[in-house]
């Protein structure tokens, strides 16, 4: 199993140029594009993502972070073999990186949400009807394990790299352990020219302390085999 | 409603869960990204916006909107619904 070297990068309040100073001089000009609370979830998203490749082991200074062709994060500037995802809540941005092979990599993704009330349990537009059955069934209070189910969600649709325009019915939660703090989330939907069989991904969650209160990341990995 | 009163509900909706939209100028063209939501604030300002509205959207539909211009032609295109619960 590939080893996926996760990163955190907490907003510390300096000021954007402090940390836009920190990036590649490809990323800053990306950075010049969004403003305000969006230009520093950037930023701190792509520190993330070098302190997750750095630790890799791979020679982070001749790379930096492009986009591909859905808009999604992705290394450039070097064959080293790399792939990232990056999330950003709140005051916390995190990725992973993982080693991969040109058309042989796993589809992995990340997400992270600030833990705080939601009704989103029992949104028709985040969650199928039989979501929201399983949400309800577990013994976790609707409101946590609604983000739970939708942090778990948010990594699988990251994994796949739909693009924009996709949304959350392309994909359903169906294993949903919130003490466990596991999830199974299968693809509804194929990506638009793929044609292989439909995926699973596992995905593992946790709640961490962030600057400003808890914070809940999942990481969604492709099952592979039987 | 109206279009305006439609965005009014939008706008009040982005300013009490996007912490990056309180105080701000909000107008159509922007997106709730521009205001550094994160995908968890999307969905709520979507869904209760579509409950006081009294508008149901597809999720194919929603999907494909780029910015509150977008979604407000969505929900003044939509039917309005006597019940929504979102």
């Amino acid at each position: 199993m590939s080893r996926v070297l996760t990163a955190f990068c907490a907003d510390d309040g300096r000021p954007v140029a402090a940390l836009e100073a920190e990036l590649r001089p490809h990323e800053q000009v990306q950075a010049q594009a969004h403003a305000g609370r969006r230009r520093r979830h950037f930023i701190l998203g792509r520190l993330a993502a070098h302190s997750a490749i750095h630790q890799l082991g791979v020679g982070a200074t001749e790379l930096w972070i492009a986009a591909d062709t859905v808009g999604a994060p992705a290394v450039a500037g070097s064959d080293a073999g790399v792939a990232i995802s990056i999330a950003h809540s709140g005051l916390l941005a995190i990725a992973c990186a993982w080693a991969t092979q040109a058309g042989r990599g796993r589809r992995i993704g990340i997400d992270v949400e600030r833990l705080r009330p939601t009704d989103i349990a029992s949104s028709r537009y985040a969650f199928s009807p039989r979501e929201r059955q399983l949400v309800r069934a577990t013994d976790v209070d609707g409101s946590c394990a609604g983000l739970l189910a939708w942090v778990a969600k948010e990594a699988a649709w990251k994994a796949i790299r739909f693009s924009a325009d996709v949304g959350p019915d392309a994909l359903e939660v169906r294993g949903f352990d919130p003490d466990g703090l596991t999830a199974t989330v299968i693809e509804r939907r194929r990506r638009e020219g793929e044609h292989d069989a439909r995926k699973t991904f596992l995905v593992r969650l946790r709640v961490l302390a962030g600057p400003d209160g808890e914070y809940v990341v999942a990481l969604a990995r492709e099952r592979t085999g039987r | 409603m109206t279009r305006e009163e439609m965005f009014d509900v939008v706008k009040a909706n982005m300013s009490t869960i996007i912490e990056g939209a309180r105080g701000k100028e909000i107008s159509e063209k922007q997106s709730m990204k521009d205001f550094g939501a994160d995908s968890l604030e999307m969905v709520e300002v979507v869904s209760r916006s579509m409950k006081q509205c009294r508008r149901k959207i597809k999720r194919t539909e929603l999907a494909q909107a780029k910015n509150l211009g977008d979604l407000l032609d969505l929900l003044e295109k939509a039917p309005e619904a006597t019940a929504v619960t979102v």
